[in-house]
């Protein structure tokens, strides 16, 4: 070993009053060895008080010198909504059955706010953190998923609108209002997924982060449950393939879901994918079928789950095998 | 004889030189897309080797020990690489190749003030501070009034850091990572900023977390703090290990070397103009003793010392005019020293002389700033050599009054002066 010095000669013997009668402090090991790893779930739930400081730091921040305050978290869904119903609330007003449009439209909103603003804080949140990734160590990970923290804030205030709404509309909750936090759950997992491994992109290459918006805006229409009742979907398909759909206008609006599958192949073919590769798309489906009761599609919650929750690792994995270059790069 | 606190061996770091030097100007797809397409095979190599390019070594088989307990400095100049091994050692990079063990929870301290935002307030920011150090909620919560009453900014808990001065700033950070409890703390150049009076308080309190048998690498410039606090020290010198042992043989020897290296590129540059026949060979700083010293402090005494010597057959050197112009950062003159201003005649000296320029009190704030140096022997224009010698400025107290003059608010230059009611002269009716 080259020039390794024997340093403990002149050194007094000071050992003991350092640790006095202590277990010996773990050992950190430090390599240029770069790998794929599992996240360190134990060494994250040590750092897990930052989560929480970085998390209420945003929404502080965020809010400390606007006028409106948190008003904003409310007015980005009510001001598409109101949009979404100008626009097609007239036509959808016959097929969306009996639940009312901006009802309607809003429960898509609402959890598509909650992805979109999510993805975009996380995926911004390691370029906005360059003093700390080249100052201080702590895992890494915790700066994208704690940058999530504003949006499920934003996303509990603007619940508030959707309770107004359904008072409003007279729409009585059920029962099945109680599962409601396990597709948003999901949808966080998700926008952890997408953003997460964003992040890391976008310190080597920051043409993701021009990217990023246009992005979300293509995710939004790839995923028309949002502002588009099944209904409407289902009888622009069946007028392309020339099948008559009479019989599903009465049909309460998630039931209509199935119809929209047996329809013309191309269509389906690209929705089977959307439903697959689109994990929101099923996910605010079930959303909405929690909040405004009728049976729950259940089996349009396999898809998302999976693609979620494996998203997750994979993108904390490829996360972690480049986070060692951040310091060096961003 | 327990295990070392620290063992690094062997550690190399490489930069790849064009992100090295371009630091901030990240790659774009389209940058790499043509490498990609101009060739496939390298582009592939480097990018799994981590980039390619020209590579840069900021560190060659380091390797160190230090025993728990023991307070050890790092030395060396600009760019030798010790930050580079303080980032390492904190987790904040990675090495290309060797091995660090530690032994103990870590804390490091690369700046003051990590992680605070300028919109929260002191108190929100010591919690938010504590938890990025790594303290958990309890710990800072037992520690609060202990970091309060260190940073002495009680008063201004409740105000947004952005409103806070430079120095409460500074005072305010240090108290946080001051109380971190870990086992071996690693800090970098922080006593290069605040007035003295804090410093020597930050000294203080490195004394003391050494004494409780707590491990400390230190990395600074600052040879009086290292030679404080300091048992031993390394010296990093291009990426290697040039030199570690007793404080006080290291230190003297970093000075001696670095004195000479300067001397060394100042008698061997070619970038200069005038005839040549007299020329400057070396330039120091040195304190009113004459010490050599690596930085000067705000509002001390400081001497300058000018070595030039005959390069031809004159023996005799009279009619001296000799300028040391001092530009700040931005490369603006902002005093000369020459002596044909003050009116100190030179008169006749043999071929080879050292000058000495005393200023009684330096009138610079805290910076790095350089001096022109320019001769004239014999009413002939003989050596003129821009940005001959740094000179590095530690801010300080200077008023007295607690309060440090800051280069980007108050400007470069310092002058005392006093305010009192002009008793004596009535306001003006209207």
């Amino acid at each position: 070993m080259p020039n390794t010095m024997p340093v403990a000669d002149n050194q007094p013997d000071v050992s003991g009053s350092a640790t006095p009668g202590h277990v010996p402090p773990a050992e950190i090991v430090i390599t240029g060895d770069r790998g794929w790893h599992l996240p360190n779930l134990a060494e994250l739930w040590r750092f897990r008080d930052l989560f929480v400081y970085l998390g209420w730091r945003d929404v502080k921040v965020r809010y400390k010198q606007s006028v409106l305050g948190a008003a904003w978290a409310i007015i980005q869904p009510v001001a598409m909504m109101l949009v979404f119903t100008a626009v097609l609330g007239r036509i959808s007003n016959r097929s969306s059955g009996d639940i009312p449009y901006p009802i309607f439209v809003y429960t898509g909103l609402l959890p598509w706010t909650l992805f979109a603003s999510a993805l975009n804080s996380s995926a911004n949140s390691i370029i906005g953190s360059e003093r700390l990734i080249t100052k201080v160590f702590f895992p890494r990970l915790i700066i994208p998923i704690a940058a999530v923290g504003y949006a499920i804030i934003d996303f509990l205030v603007a619940l508030g609108v959707l309770l107004a709404l359904m008072l409003w509309y007279k729409v009585m909750p059920t029962w099945s209002l109680l599962l409601a936090p396990l597709p948003i759950i999901l949808l966080v997992a998700a926008s952890l997924a997408a953003g997460t491994i964003l992040s890391a992109f976008n310190v080597i290459y920051r043409d993701f982060r021009h990217a990023l918006p246009f992005l979300v805006q293509i995710w939004m229409l790839a995923t028309p449950t949002i502002y588009l009742p099944p209904a409407v979907a289902a009888e622009r398909t069946t007028s392309e393939s020339a099948v008559s759909s009479a019989a599903t206008s009465d049909t309460p609006a998630d039931e209509k879901l199935s119809a929209e599958k047996p329809n013309a192949a191309g269509q389906s073919g690209a929705m089977a994918f959307l439903r697959v590769a689109n994990p929101p798309l099923g996910l605010i489906r079930f959303f909405r079928a929690t909040v405004l009761g009728g049976p729950l599609p259940w089996t349009e919650l396999i898809a998302p789950t999976v693609v979620s929750l494996l998203g997750l690792l994979v993108s904390c994995m490829v996360f972690q095998r480049l986070e060692d270059s951040f310091a060096d790069v961003i | 004889m327990s295990q070392p606190a620290i063992s690094v061996t062997a550690i190399s770091k490489r930069y790849q030189i064009g992100r090295a030097q371009r630091r901030g100007s990240y790659r774009t797809l389209r940058e790499d897309f043509r490498k990609l397409a101009s060739a496939p095979f390298r582009w592939a190599s480097s990018r799994l080797r981590g980039g390619g390019g020209e590579a840069f070594w900021a560190l060659r088989d380091v390797s160190f020990d230090v025993q728990p307990g023991e307070v050890v400095g790092v030395i060396g100049g600009n760019g030798a690489g010790k930050s580079t091994l303080l980032k390492i050692i904190s987790r904040i990079t990675k090495p290309t190749s060797g091995e660090i063990r530690l032994r103990g929870r870590v804390g490091s301290l690369l700046e003051v003030g990590t992680g605070f935002h300028p919109e929260l307030s002191g108190r929100e920011n010591i919690y938010l501070s504590g938890a990025i150090l790594g303290m958990t909620r309890g710990e800072v919560r037992r520690k609060f009034d202990e970091i309060v009453d260190f940073s002495g900014v009680e008063k201004f808990l409740d105000t947004p850091a952005k409103r806070y001065s430079s120095g409460m700033y500074t005072r305010l950070g240090f108290a946080v990572a001051a109380n971190l409890d870990p086992e071996i703390l690693l800090i970098d150049e922080v006593l290069a900023v605040g007035d003295v009076e804090f410093q020597n308080k930050c000294l203080g309190k490195m004394r003391s977390v050494a004494k409780q048998g707590r491990t400390v690498l230190f990395v600074s410039h600052n040879m009086p703090a290292v030679t404080n606090l300091c048992s031993r020290v390394v010296w990093i010198r291009g990426g290697q290990m040039h030199l570690s042992g007793e404080t006080r043989d290291v230190v003297s020897s970093y000075l001696q070397t670095s004195r000479e290296s300067l001397a060394v590129t100042l008698s061997q540059r070619e970038d200069r103009q005038g005839s040549g026949h007299w020329r400057y060979t070396r330039a120091w700083i040195g304190d009113q003793h004459g010490q050599p010293i690596n930085a000067a402090v705000s509002g001390e005494p400081v001497s300058f010392f000018l070595e030039f010597a005959s390069r031809g057959e004159e023996a005799r050197a009279s009619k001296i005019l000799t300028t040391i112009a001092i530009r700040d950062s931005h490369g603006k003159i902002l005093f000369s020293l020459a002596n044909f201003l003050s009116g100190h005649e030179l008169g006749s000296l043999p071929e080879k002389n050292v000058l000495r320029c005393d200023v009684p009190c330096l009138p610079l704030n805290g910076d790095e700033y350089t001096c022109d140096l320019w001769l004239s022997v014999n009413g002939e224009h003989a050596d003129y050599v821009l940005d001959a010698m740094p000179l590095a400025v530690a801010s300080a107290d200077v008023f007295g009054s607690g309060k440090t003059p800051a280069i980007h608010k108050h400007g470069p230059i310092f002058v005392k002066h006093a305010w009192h009611v002009a008793d004596d002269v009535p306001p003006t009716a209207n």
